[in-house]
């Protein structure tokens, strides 16, 4: 009987074991079982992103009927009877476009991408949960009133999100949650809003400088960290030059054993989490403006190109919003609902980033009979333990406790307990701000608004039909008891609390100045003698320098200046110390003295054809290495090959803080103190070198790394060959990524990349807005509107950013404004 | 003969159904039937397949005269590692693993309707 039924049975078994075996994901690959059926496979991904040429929709939650037109860019101008209706389409809007990068932002912030990937994403998650982004977000959202219109706004923001995501089957997701084996989307809410637009705070402040410093200072001695990486630097251009003397020095602690414990247990969560920025990778971002005085117009003109890490799909999203009270249009943050950079029809703003040093890092003294109490101010005080959940995909909910003191979430306890504090951990009405912003009209309003904004600081630049052009430093900038931040300090006496805030009124601003313009670059926003600590942590002054150069040079400016000043490749700090070094070159052979003559006849822009450029930039790296890897060696640091230093290969912030002293430091040392010690190489025991023996030895350890790279023909050594942009998608796959694209500039020139290498940063956005006609104003940016990596839409802006060249931004004030001929598609939506 | 086409056309009209409800791990039992049908093994496997396949092929042409499925192939094929000149590649999987699923059913079915 058995028998008889014994092939049957292998064969059923054989059945199961196949369909199992295609249910699951093998390594990276996603379960090809799902994945390649017609019905919930990728197949039904092909079409989840098109636009109808008219389609209506009938919706509830929305008021009015709103009409959107989708332009041939893709840009959606979106016309509403009001502003919770626009706000609503707005959000409808990124969803079919953008859901899944919206919804792995917003775990990505939250620390809830476990309940997506599982237990991979638990300790990634755990580290969040202590930054506490989302309770920054609650607290932040329970000081709104009910009635907020900016609350009002961003809710109906969710629900046309949610609206999106209720209309769609699980069959019919996009194609990265075909990917992730994901069938059900959470819906969207107003804390996911506030938790993402605190990540963005997080992201573009965040620096673990201070554990750098700390070691620094154990290895090497305060007064020598001081003189290498001082505050004010000895070539400063602050964008406002004048102002009210300040001279903080760097605050010694007694590093320890258990110490150094805690900084590798910080750096090591940050690290597996993807929270570390890594040193040098690129600089940017840059906004300037230019009163009528100077225009060809007699009109002001403001330019602004935010720089950040590249993603697809973008992190920006462009719109027109048009409703009775409002008409803005500029870039969104996929996943908020609200204007960041852009204009109205009045008044234009773009930012930089004041990289500010509003976090801190203090030691706790823990209580040996109770782990849940810290001593400072005189006592014993209790924690705030918050039970946090964390789901997890195909687990058990894990409960993880986070433990806060006064100064914030303990984020290390190996060692020393270590907490930290950031401006963007207090409740904080950002969002109120921008939407404030969206309905300015004048500097008043715009001024207004900006006194809601607090983290993460922002160089805000201004220019409106009035003629007035202005720039605010606005945000909430600490001010310490003692000491300044840069260091990881005790916590337990209470000697280096905050104690307030820079009064809005008193934070770095200009109005209208008299030389005609103003601009900023991540450099230093007020001069030397401002009464306040803001920060150290600001770009090379190269990008500034140029920026100045240029608007000094043109007059009268045109947009097409403004055009070619944001696509400027012109390396300054190579204008000023090039020279020296090759001046303190004999070539030894004819191809020395072939390099030579290439770097002699350049004009010092860094174009894609240019060999001098390569040739620089790669000299440049050598030559800080030759003169500070031996100082930190002989301090006791290893390097790895790449010339990073072992274990402290990223830590901290963007701009020239990587393990050297900052490019200011190096030039006044090259072009004054030719016999620094610093130039000795501690390697050589019998001979004390000059800088102009590090020159030497530089320049041949390039053009040999160089020929190795190349090849010996100095024509094939062109720039943009090495020099590319890298645009990874946010799942990093190979396919979805777009990869070397060869871009003008380095990380001393507005059109801010890396030093060389491959760059997967830089000019995120860029917009010139023409005050003569706002609707005349351009934009690009390096991706497209659409998330769909099959829609057309997904990376159509990068060759003509890639180039410096922008499409128009249409500015109609009504639906009957914009020219057939620009139509991509109409979508009505109406109440359901 | 009758039998191999009643076969072949109810194992696939119910891994149509089936796969209507996106339950890709269920085209084994649309190709049972076939197998049961047909009390023989070897045919169930051939036929069981060919009807499972034949259902997802329906989906696939509706899908590729209806949006651009050759660009979703070139990106699926990319992240399964390959190049795109082998985009073909998931659509060929895809026929592979139905095949499978609904011969293994049709092979399961056949020898158990031989067997009682």
């Amino acid at each position: 009987m058995l028998a008889r039924f014994t092939k049957p049975i292998l064969a059923l078994l054989a059945t199961i074991i196949v369909a199992s075996l295609l249910a699951i994901s093998l390594g990276p690959l996603p379960a090809l079982g799902p994945l390649l059926s017609p019905v919930g496979g990728f197949w039904s991904a092909a079409k989840d992103d098109t636009f109808q040429s008219q389609e209506q929709l009938n919706l509830p939650g929305l008021k009015n009927k709103v009409t959107v037109i989708r332009d041939v860019y893709g840009i959606p101008h979106i016309f509403a009877q009001n502003d919770e209706d626009a706000a609503f389409a707005v959000g409808y809007l990124q969803a079919k476009e953008r859901l899944a990068q919206m919804d792995l932002q917003r775990r990505n912030a939250a620390g809830t991408m476990a309940a997506l990937v599982g237990s991979s994403a638990l300790q990634d998650d755990e580290f969040m949960r202590d930054v506490g982004l989302q309770r920054a977000a609650q607290a932040s959202l329970d000081q709104m009133k009910p009635d907020d219109p900016s609350l009002l706004a961003m809710q109906a923001f969710a629900n046309g999100v949610n609206a999106y995501i209720n209309s769609i089957e699980p069959n019919n997701l996009p194609l990265e949650y075909k990917l992730l084996g994901v069938k059900q989307v959470q819906p969207w809410t107003v804390l996911d809003e506030m938790t993402f637009a605190k990540y963005m705070a997080w992201d573009l402040i965040h620096s673990f400088d201070p554990m750098y410093f700390t070691t620094l200072v154990e290895k090497m001695g305060a007064q020598k960290v001081y003189n290498l990486f001082p505050v004010n630097r000895p070539i400063e251009t602050p964008f406002i030059p004048t102002w009210p003397a300040n001279e903080t020095p760097l605050t010694s602690v007694s590093p320890s054993l258990q110490l150094d414990l805690a900084i590798a247990s910080i750096l090591n969560r940050a690290k597996q989490a993807n929270q570390l920025n890594q040193p040098n990778a690129w600089h940017g971002s840059n906004n300037w403006v230019i009163s009528g005085s100077r225009s060809a117009t007699g009109k002001p003109i403001l330019a602004s190109d935010p720089h950040l890490g590249y993603q697809l799909p973008s992190l920006w999203y462009i719109v027109q919003i048009v409703t009775p009270t409002q008409n803005v249009e500029g870039v969104v943050l996929a996943g908020l609902p609200f204007v960041i950079i852009g204009h109205t029809r009045n008044i234009a703003w773009g930012l930089t980033n004041t990289q500010a040093d509003v976090m801190d890092f203090f030691t706790e003294k823990i209580n040996p009979n109770n782990p849940n109490q810290y001593w400072h101010n005189n006592q014993w005080n209790d924690m705030q333990v918050v039970d946090e959940v964390i789901y997890v995909h195909g687990g058990q909910p894990v409960h993880y406790p986070v433990h806060i003191t006064d100064h914030g979430p303990i984020i290390s306890k190996q060692g020393f307990n270590v907490a930290m504090e950031w401006t963007g951990a207090l409740p904080t009405l950002d969002m109120r701000a921008f939407y404030n912003l969206n309905h300015a009209e004048d500097y008043n309003a715009f001024v207004n608004a900006l006194k809601d904004y607090k983290v993460p600081p922002q160089n805000f630049a201004y220019a409106d039909t009035k003629g007035n052009i202005a720039i605010w430093s606005a945000g909430l900038f600490p001010i310490r008891k003692t000491g300044d931040g840069r260091m990881i300090v005790d916590g337990s006496s209470g000697d280096y609390d905050w104690t307030g805030f820079i009064p809005f009124d008193q934070v770095p601003h200009a109005l209208n100045p008299a030389q005609g313009f103003i601009w900023s670059a991540n450099d230093r926003p007020a001069p030397l003698n401002y009464p306040y600590y803001l920060g150290y942590q600001w770009d090379p002054n190269s990008r500034g320098t140029r920026i100045h150069q240029r608007l000094m040079q043109c007059n009268p400016c045109t947009v097409a200046d403004m055009e070619a000043l944001q696509y400027d490749s012109k390396d300054v700090y190579a204008e000023a110390i090039l020279p020296t070094m090759i001046a303190a070159i004999a070539p030894k052979d004819d191809f020395e003295s072939a390099a030579l003559n290439q770097m002699k006849s350049w004009n010092y822009f860094t174009t894609t054809d240019s060999i001098a450029a390569t040739i620089w930039v790669n000299w440049l790296i050598n030559f800080r290495h030759a003169t500070w890897q031996d100082d930190w060696e002989a301090a006791g640091f290893q390097f790895n090959a790449d010339g990073t230093i072992k274990d402290w290969d990223a830590w901290g912030f963007n701009g020239d803080n990587e393990y050297q002293p900052p490019f200011e430091v190096f030039e006044d040392m090259v072009l004054h103190q030719p016999n620094s010690p610093y130039f000795d190489d501690l390697t050589t025991k019998d001979k004390v070198e000059t800088r102009d023996d590090i020159i030497r030895s530089s320049f041949e350890k390039t053009l040999s790394d160089l020929k190795q790279q190349y090849g010996s023909d100095l024509n094939a050594w062109q720039y943009g060959k090495n020099h590319v942009s890298d645009i990874p998608h946010l799942l990093d796959v190979p396919v979805l990524n777009r990869v070397g694209i060869p871009i003008p500039g380095d990380g001393n020139s507005p059109n801010g990349q890396s030093n060389g290498g491959p760059s997967d940063g830089g000019p995120s956005w860029r917009m010139v807005v023409d005050f003569s006609n706002i609707a005349n104003s351009v934009g690009a940016y390096p991706g497209g509107q659409s998330g769909s990596p099959i829609s057309p839409d997904y990376d159509n802006f990068i060759p003509l950013w890639a180039q410096g060249k922008y499409f128009p931004l249409l500015f109609p004030a009504a639906p009957d404004q914009i020219d057939a001929k620009n139509i991509e598609s109409t979508l009505t939506f109406g109440p359901k | 003969m009758k039998n191999t086409w009643m076969a072949l056309v109810l194992v696939a009209l119910a891994a149509f159904v089936l796969e209507l409800f996106g339950w890709w791990w269920a085209m084994p039992i649309a190709g049972l039937i076939g197998g049961w049908i047909l009390h023989n093994g070897k045919q169930g496997f051939v036929f069981g397949g060919l009807g499972a396949t034949i259902a997802w092929l329906v989906f696939i042409i509706f899908f590729a005269v209806t949006s651009p499925v050759g660009k979703l192939l070139v990106v699926v094929s990319g992240v399964l590692g390959l190049d795109a000149s082998l985009a073909f590649v998931p659509a060929l999987l895809a026929i592979i693993v139905t095949f499978l699923l609904g011969g293994l059913g049709g092979l399961t079915g056949g020898l158990f309707a031989q067997s009682v």
